[in-house]
């Protein structure tokens, strides 16, 4: 296999009194992306890295954020990373 | 779909998935492509999470004979699609560079040598001299001087071929699994209490519940996607309050409403305070206690699982009969807890008499339904079985259990500490659906449906997982089997107890691990194990429900699943071998028959055949064996519960459902049990029937506080408090080889309060000795970190192979249940 590369996505509850701070943060943080939010305190981040390692640090550092009641990773994906810059429908 | 990459369309379904977990709409871009096959060629399965007792369903992806992905579960009911940080890295836990693949025997050339090296044997070769052993031992010593030693990670199957193989082959009870270090005493709880094991209630309380009260449970660490569902709860629902009480501040904190810290031990004393306020302040449910309610004075100065010898065993009165009890009144238990003021409570305690006060009206107060939380703090605990039991006292007082969201639940610490350990029975005096082997009518139940013998089954009761490792070290037990755990790592006191008893010359020592782990180092034999989805599998987590997977990928090298392991291991042995002259004589249709034939071919277990299994996937076991042995195991089994109140359904529906909450009765599983109208066990028109004891009535009991095995002295002036952090689980065995977890908290660190340090001259990181009487670890001080002891206690994680904390721990165990205290001793620091 070429180079890894990782995709997940992660469901983050939020008390919902500090959620900006809390979307502040995550915003400021390599390979990750707001895809959802929800004003009961709900957040959903798209991560991409070049490592598990990258994703398991990410994690770690959200879940342990001020206002943060929970993170959890609901999707991952080891892919190829040439593969990834394919045009859907392209044959393999 | 033009224009759009796979990075696109991977994004998008990691996007939805996402989505779907929180109940938010599904993002537009991601709508047609989470469906798209092409997009991923993997194949999906479901699976249970091999990793705690929360029971996720995690969905694995396999490509070209390898997990390659996983993903949160969005049918299960139990995590909804999420996915813990030990459950994301699943999907590498088997493909550690250390995967163990081939037997491997301690050798000098080329003859076993205990002292030898690891040396690479076939199978053959390796059962060969395992079985030249135990016949050596079965000639010498007769059954009591062989042992095995499992776990709650076992499959279902698995333990019930480990404990039929060694009750019923070996006629030996001296089985125990590592549930005992976990969940002895809450089995001694629910025994005690109600008269039949496991909680009345289930997840769906964390919904309906408007009070949370955590009793030395960090579930925000421990039970992640548990602790998901009480923060939706919390701030969905402002009312909603959370109180949280540990000897340490820890990360389950942050949410608490009440929190608080109390000195190690006196949970004894704040429980029976929360009883006597109930009774001062008129909050007893009269009515339920008068019809559904007994009182009875537990035995008091019962010691503390010590070696006999020890002079604290010697001291106890109670010691020999530690779990007995006579009648009392309510009047005469309302005496009983009544010295139990708020002033003494709070200062025995530490904890504010106005935040003990706050913490008793949630259980007062008639409107608060109030779930109870609890795992190790309470377990591992020398008073463990009564803790569980006063837990139980002010639910059972207020009428506060078996309705959704009221329901005192004890959560479990590994994927089948419940369904395995505890429903199997592979407890040293136990068998399946509450049984015990001290009961004649309950062994002869078991040898019915085993289709063996009366009086296979031996009535003397094991050795429990301590003893073993004493046994061992006493040359009582000779040959030693020990799957799917790490207890030399595990187990209390190591230096005197566990390394002793491995290493002694008498004693040849098996271990069936995928990895090499510090207990499998310790052994002579170390058998190579399939794992979690390399094996077809059943898991029962913490509210009853049952699971099952296929096989999705093959094992490495020779590796072979624990079953296969038993099942191979049982065809060395003939009848005349294992079983006395008078059994044979008396039933000569069995002269002569293997093991394997007598309790795997029994015209039960190799009832389904072979093309009966899931075609499109793998089974190892069953195509080595030619019959469908985890079909054939598992129905075998389910006949012990099925109309005695632990129905399990039929095995081809657990392949297609996320599971079910036993009892399954007429296809419907249990929610809360012992209520009329939710579980069909109980009478129509009892309302609720506890009808686990005879007269449906469950019982409260009166139990003092009495002091902890050791306590901080002069010499030793700290309190030592073990567990775990969220990255690592359990000893580590498996999650140290996932890099990631490994990393993110490399070492097990002392954590301490930074007045403590000070006082000391530590700063944080400031290498240190934590001594106790039984032996000493270096390690460094950590005065931040998130787990804040107050001052006077120290905590420290046990996962760390390369810092074995239990060198430190006592091996003082709760009298009833056998479980050890890892959560306090006495040590002292001192700087390197």
């Amino acid at each position: 296999m070429t180079k890894e590369v990782h995709i997940s996505s992660l469901l983050v509850r939020s008390n919902p009194a500090r959620m900006a701070a809390v979307l502040d943060t995550i915003k400021a943080m390599p390979n990750a992306e707001i895809s959802q939010t929800d004003p009961s305190g709900k957040i959903v981040v798209l991560f991409e890295a070049d490592s598990d390692r990258a994703i398991g640090d990410a994690l770690a550092e959200i879940q342990l954020l001020d206002g943060v009641a929970s993170a959890a990773l609901v999707f991952h994906q080891t892919c190829d990373a040439q593969e990834l810059a394919l045009q859907e429908g392209t044959p393999q | 779909m033009t224009g759009l990459t796979r990075r696109d369309a991977i994004k998008a379904q990691a996007a939805a998935a996402a989505a779907l977990a929180a109940g938010l709409p599904i993002p537009a871009a991601a709508q047609n492509l989470v469906t798209d096959a092409n997009v991923t060629e993997l194949k999906w399965s479901k699976a249970a999470c091999r990793f705690c007792g929360t029971g996720c369903s995690i969905m694995v992806a396999t490509k070209a004979g390898r997990v390659v992905a996983t993903h949160g579960d969005t049918q299960a009911e139990v995590n909804r699609g999420l996915n813990c940080v030990k459950g994301y890295f699943l999907s590498k836990i088997m493909y550690g560079a250390d995967r163990l693949t081939q037997p491997l025997l301690r050798k000098t050339g080329g003859e076993y040598d205990k002292n030898g090296e690891f040396t690479p044997v076939s199978w053959d070769e390796a059962f060969d001299i395992m079985a030249e052993k135990w016949k050596k031992t079965l000639a010498e010593k007769g059954p009591e001087g062989i042992g095995m030693f499992g776990s709650g990670q076992w499959t279902v199957w698995e333990g019930y071929a480990a404990s039929k193989l060694m009750k019923a082959g070996f006629r030996s009870n001296n089985i125990d699994p590592n549930a005992r270090h976990c969940m002895a005493s809450a089995v001694g709880g629910f025994m005690r209490t109600f008269g039949i094991d496991e909680p009345m209630g289930c997840y769906d309380d964390f919904e309906n519940a408007d009070a949370f009260v955590l009793w030395g449970s960090n579930m925000a660490e421990m039970h992640p996607i548990l602790w998901t569902r009480i923060t939706d709860r919390r701030f969905s629902h402002p009312h909603v309050k959370v109180a949280v009480l540990s000897t340490f501040t820890h990360r389950s904190f942050d949410l608490a409403d009440i929190p608080a810290v109390f000195t190690p031990h006196s949970d004894l004393v704040i429980l029976n305070y929360i009883a006597n306020y109930i009774i001062q302040n008129e909050a007893v449910h009269k009515d339920f206690v008068a019809k559904h309610v007994n009182f009875k004075r537990g035995n008091q100065d019962i010691g503390y699982g010590l070696r006999p010898e020890h002079p604290l065993e010697q001291a106890a009165e109670n010691a020999d009969k530690a779990g007995g009890a006579e009648p009392m009144s309510f009047e005469e238990f309302a005496e009983f807890v009544s010295e139990y003021t708020l002033e003494k409570a709070a200062e025995m305690s530490g904890v504010p008499a106005e935040t003990l006060e706050k913490i008793a009206k949630l259980y007062a107060d008639p409107d608060t339904k109030v779930m109870s939380l609890w795992t190790m703090g309470v377990n591992q605990h020398t008073r463990g079985v009564w803790v569980n039991n006063l837990l139980y006292n002010i639910h059972l007082l207020t009428g506060k259990i078996s309705t959704p969201g009221n329901s005192p639940f004890s959560l479990t610490g590994q994927p089948s500490a419940c369904g395995t350990a505890r429903e199997v029975g592979t407890f040293s005096h136990r068998l399946p659906a509450d049984m015990v082997v001290k009961n004649p009518e309950h062994r002869a139940y078991a040898e019915k449906i085993w289709k063996l013998p009366e009086g296979t089954i031996p009535g003397w009761v094991g050795s429990h997982a301590v003893k073993q490792n004493r046994d061992l070290k006493d040359g009582k037990i000779n040959c030693y089997w020990v799957q799917v755990n790490n207890n030399m790592q595990a187990a209390p006191n190591m230096m005197e107890e566990g390394l002793p008893g491995y290493r002694n010359p008498d004693n040849f020592i098996v271990v069936s691990d995928a990895y090499p782990t510090v207990t499998a180092e310790a052994a002579d034999l170390i058998l190579p194990a399939a794992m979690w989805v390399e094996k077809e599998g059943a898991y029962g987590n913490a509210e009853r429900r049952t699971q099952f997977w296929y096989q999705l990928v093959n094992a490495p090298g020779e590796s072979k699943s624990d079953l296969w392991q038993l099942a191979e291991f049982s065809k060395r042995f003939t009848t005349d071998e294992v079983w006395p002259a008078e059994i044979l004589d008396a039933n000569p249709e069995y002269k002569g028959k293997t093991l394997f034939e007598v309790l795997f071919a029994n015209g039960k277990v190799d009832k389904y055949e072979l093309s009966e299994k899931a075609r499109e996937y793998g089974n190892h076991e069953s195509e080595d064996f030619g019959f469908y042995i985890q079909k054939g195991l598992f129905e075998e089994y389910a006949e012990f519960g099925r109309g005695k109140a632990h129905d399990l359904a039929p095995f081809d529906t657990y392949h297609e459902v996320r599971g079910l909450r036993w009892p399954v009765v007429d296809g419907k599983e249990t929610l809360w049990r012992f209520k009329e109208g939710s579980d069909p066990y109980v009478k129509p028109g009892a309302d609720y029937e506890f009808y686990g004891k005879p007269d449906g009535k469950a019982v409260i009991f009166a139990l003092p506080y009495e002091p902890p095995a050791e306590s901080p002295d002069d010499e030793y002036p700290m309190w030592l408090a073990t567990g775990r952090v969220l990255e690592h689980w359990h000893s580590g065995s498996m999650t140290q080889r996932v890099p990631e977890l490994y990393q993110a908290v490399p070492d097990a660190l002392c954590y301490m309060h930074p007045d403590d340090a000070k006082a000391q001259g530590f700063r944080r990181g400031t290498e240190v000795r934590i001594i106790s009487r039984r032996g000493e670890i270096r390690t460094r001080v950590e005065t931040r970190g998130r787990n804040k002891p107050p001052k006077g206690l120290v905590f420290v994680p046990w996962f760390d192979a390369r810092r074995l904390i239990n060198k430190v721990t006592l091996d003082a165990t709760d009298p009833i249940s056998k479980q050890t205290d890892f959560k306090k001793c006495a040590v002292r620091i001192e700087a390197v």
